[in-house]
């Protein structure tokens, strides 16, 4: 049986009017409940919380700044904690180390410090630690890949300019008192403090990065029990001193890294490994008789679209796009081609979100008559050409898109062009693709925001499409602006319609994670976050 | 004897330069900007990029690249690392001992079984034990190793629950399922070899003769049979054993091993030239090496072959 939990869960849509002062009220009242379905009250729990083990990549780094991807990032989020926190109940953010936070314009930034806060090393954190570690991420010569994220810091490119030490907008007014600084209002930013790339540093991190990183000294719920064993294990236990408000339940997090997510899958079969968080696609035929019950599907908001190179002229006209939109029978692709594994997407931002609505996206239904009219009226073109990476499994469905427009468009003409991952984002940056193109999104921490502006606001980062309106624009920095969440919701979701109906790029499906684990781990426990997290902290291990 | 050695020696020289030089340009030669593929669909700051290709030499032209690697290693001992920090001599160092043990236990499995079941299937000719031997060695070397691997995993691994399924956590067991997927090929080919050698010399003149002079038959297999018929086996071990490292490749990324193998296979794909070349050139030295040796026994077995 597999329940899918996410959609279990209330969905918090408008009616959360929540300031940043009754957050932390919430937070504090809320107590031990961070988890989001069934949580610690399990009694079944071996004393002291046991050892899970959960399956993971090979990180590529293990320091904060540095960390773009899942199987670091994972790693990280037990053994740092940020200024904030995500509350994975209401996806809001909620106390990390700071306790509260004020503004009054969303420029500028005032957050309240617990004082009871180390590193596992003992070292006290004060705001001053935040100063530190911000303006060593954002450094060039440190070459930190997350750095960007800072970018709407004030006095950022100063200092990736070499022209200033330090950033200008992040100040410690007292020892527990921090002051951030923005060059423009920005509500998200309590959310993007849950990201790892503001995770602080300890000052023993400065003397030899490199060396720290094989054995990072966070503040999170757990620490590091020796050493990074390189493509073998990361072991962590629970750190007992930690300040915040619901220690982690297991006692001890090993995370086995394996090359072969298929090998893993036979590991937990075995009863060998407690988790893996994505059982492989090809076996998802075969996993309600190799699971049965311990097998539990989550939405998350990794996303996948097809988008269109704008600044190519066959694809400016809004009816081309809607049309080939409308061709594509999604349901039918994800039965055929998926098993299943995805939910169509009718949204940019994700459902689950605050900010995310069940309003459905008018040209993303599947009508292949209207969609052959319309696409014979704009004259779109007869031949297609269509991007996607190689090797990472996207062959098929996008074969199978492309059938779907030769069938219903009559375009007879379609090639592929798939390319090395390097290659293929280097053609992005050039501007040389010339039709449409796959790509995905996941959210870094969960937002509107962050679903949205940096692929769709004019100029933006990951904006390969050129897409550009300013309607978007200004609807967009509205509710950055904009100092009530509700209010703020209400105008990334009219921006939201605008992609819909401008459809810079074709929304095609949210991926459907599946989590198989052993009998040793009670399943009402494992939660997936939307990043795709399997919050580890929370499970409940019933045997040792 | 010492002489040819040393020139043997020194013919590794020029073999490893080139041999480096051309992985090196192979792995230049795949398109796209690393650095970028790091940062994945996120894009990375210009300013951060251009510190890291800097640091990587990676906007130098390829032979002045080529040539900072190479006088890295003479001058330092340095082979460079990873894109994200790691020395390769670290790498190699953690690695280097999980492939000479699966290596090793392969060889020692294919060897043994593919004699003795070559001697076997010789001696019982058309008997049973050798139509099974002829039709299993069919079967070992037309499955894909990939598929010997996964049902070794399923039958003894899940199933049975007699090996670790993945890792080396459980010491030398946890190398049986992977050795024997990799010897699997070999031990087929071997044992076929290994019969057909000693039949045909079982019929020759010399054995006739031993046995004419009333020899024990144990005696005329082993001295006189067996003897004559390892030089084509020793020659087949030995290229077998070289070519080994290519095979670890596939057999430590399916049983999860951290070699060397695995190594390459995730290097090539992340483009990291150093380390691909750093492993590569271990990979060209155990190949010539093994070689010599394999030439230096053919002297001991067929004292007609002298080398000077």
């Amino acid at each position: 049986m597999h329940v899918n939990k996410t959609s279990r869960r209330s969905r918090a849509t408008g009616a959360v009017a929540v300031t940043a002062a009754a957050t932390l009220a919430l937070a504090a009242c809320g107590g031990g409940d961070n988890g989001g379905a069934g949580n610690g009250e399990a009694a079944e729990g071996v004393e002291g919380g046991g050892t899970v083990s959960a399956y993971n990549c090979e990180p590529q780094f293990l320091v904060p700044a540095n960390s773009t991807e899942v199987c670091g990032s994972w790693v990280l989020g037990s053994l740092f904690t940020g200024l904030t926190q995500t509350d994975f109940d209401t996806y809001e953010p909620t106390a990390g180390v700071a306790e509260s936070w004020d503004t009054e314009d969303n420029v500028t930034w005032t957050f309240t410090l617990g004082e009871d806060w180390t590193f596992h090393d003992g070292e006290a954190i004060t705001a001053q630690t935040f100063v530190d570690t911000y303006n060593w991420a954002v450094d060039p010569d440190n070459a930190q890949q997350s750095a960007n994220f800072f970018d709407n810091f004030l006095g950022y490119q100063e200092v990736v300019d070499g022209d200033a030490e330090e950033m200008e907008g992040v100040r410690a007014v007292d020892d527990y008192t921090l002051e951030i600084e923005l060059t423009e209002p920005f509500s998200p930013l309590p959310d993007m403090l849950t990201y790892t790339a503001f995770y602080p540093l300890p000052s023993v991190a400065y003397d030899d990065i490199e060396a720290f990183e094989q054995a990072p000294v966070g503040n999170g719920r757990y620490m590091m029990d020796g050493e990074w064993e390189h493509d073998q294990q990361i072991a962590v236990n629970r750190f007992e001193d930690w300040a915040g408000e619901n220690p982690g339940l297991p006692e001890r997090i090993e995370w086995k890294i394996y090359s072969e997510v298929d090998t893993a899958y036979l590991d937990v079969q075995a009863g060998n490994l407690d988790i893996l968080d994505n059982a492989p696609a090809n076996r998802r035929t075969t996993v309600e008789a190799d699971f049965g019950d311990n097998a539990q599907d989550f939405d998350t908001s990794s996303f996948t679209y097809l988008g269109f190179p704008l600044y190519q002229e066959e694809f400016q006209d809004v009816d081309v796009r809607h049309a080939l939109s409308m061709a594509i029978d999604r349901e039918l692709i994800i039965d055929n081609i998926f098993d299943g594994a995805q939910t169509p997407a009718e949204n940019i931002i994700p459902p689950d979100l605050i900010e995310g609505n069940e309003n459905t996206c008018e040209f993303c239904q599947y009508d292949p008559e209207a969609a052959a009219e319309l696409y014979e009226e704009a004259g779109g073109p007869d031949e297609l050409t269509v991007y996607f990476n190689s090797g990472a499994g996207h062959e098929d469905w996008v074969e199978a898109v492309a059938n779907q427009w030769r069938d219903n468009l009559g375009i007879e003409d379609i090639t592929f062009e798939s390319l090395e991952f390097a290659q293929y984002l280097g053609l992005h940056d050039e501007q040389e693709i010339t039709g449409p193109y796959r790509l995905g999104w996941t959210l870094s921490y969960p937002s509107a925001q962050y679903a949205m502006e940096p692929i769709y606001s004019t100029g933006a980062s990951s904006n390969y499409a050129d897409y550009s309106s300013e309607e978007f624009d200004d609807l967009l920095s509205q509710a950055n602006a904009e100092t009530d969440p509700d209010a703020a919701a209400e105008l990334y979701t009219d921006a939201e319609a605008i992609l819909l109906e401008d459809m810079p790029v074709i929304p095609l499906w949210f991926t459907n994670y599946q989590v198989v684990h052993s009998d040793r781990i009670d399943g009402e426990s494992i939660f997936m976050d939307q990043a795709t997290f399997t919050r580890l902290e929370q499970v409940v291990v019933t045997e040792e | 004897m010492t002489r040819y050695i040393i020139r043997r020696l020194l013919q590794f020289i020029p073999v490893i330069l080139i041999s480096t030089l051309i992985v090196y340009a192979l792995v230049f030669a795949i398109p796209g900007d690393p650095i970028r593929a790091l940062a994945g669909d996120r894009p990375m700051s210009d300013a951060v990029r251009e510190t890291l290709r800097e640091q990587y030499n990676l906007d130098d032209p390829f032979l002045v690249q080529y040539f900072k690697y190479i006088w890295g290693i003479i001058t330092a001992l340095d082979f460079g690392s990873t894109f994200n920090g790691r020395p390769v001599t670290d790498i190699i160092e953690q690695r280097l001992p999980v492939t000479a043990t699966l290596a090793l236990v392969t060889f020692v499995i294919q060897t043994i079984m593919g004699i003795i079941a070559g001697i076997l299937a010789a001696l019982y000719r058309d008997r049973f034990f050798d139509r099974f031997v002829q039709v299993s060695t069919v079967a070992m070397v037309a499955l894909p190793t990939l598929v010997i691997g996964f049902l070794l995993q399923l039958i003894f691994g899940l199933n049975l629950g007699w090996f670790p399924i993945a890792g080396v956590n459980n010491g030398i067991s946890s190398y049986i399922l992977p050795a024997l997927t990799m010897a699997a090929v070999s031990t087929g080919i071997l044992a076929r070899l290994v019969r057909s050698e000693l039949l045909d010399s079982l019929k020759s003149d010399y054995v006739r003769t031993a046995t004419a002079k009333g020899m024990k038959r144990t005696r005329v297999i082993t001295r006189h049979g067996l003897r004559n018929s390892l030089i084509p086996a020793v020659t087949f071990i030995g290229a077998d054993l070289a070519s080994m490292m290519a095979g670890s490749i596939i057999v430590e990324t399916i049983f999860n091993l951290p070699g060397l193998g695995q190594q390459v296979f995730a290097s090539i794909q992340g483009q990291e030239g150093t380390v691909v070349v750093g492993i590569v050139t271990l990979f060209v030295l155990f190949f010539v090496v093994i070689n010599l040796i394999v030439d230096l026994l053919y002297g001991l077995l067929d004292p007609r072959i002298r080398y000077e």
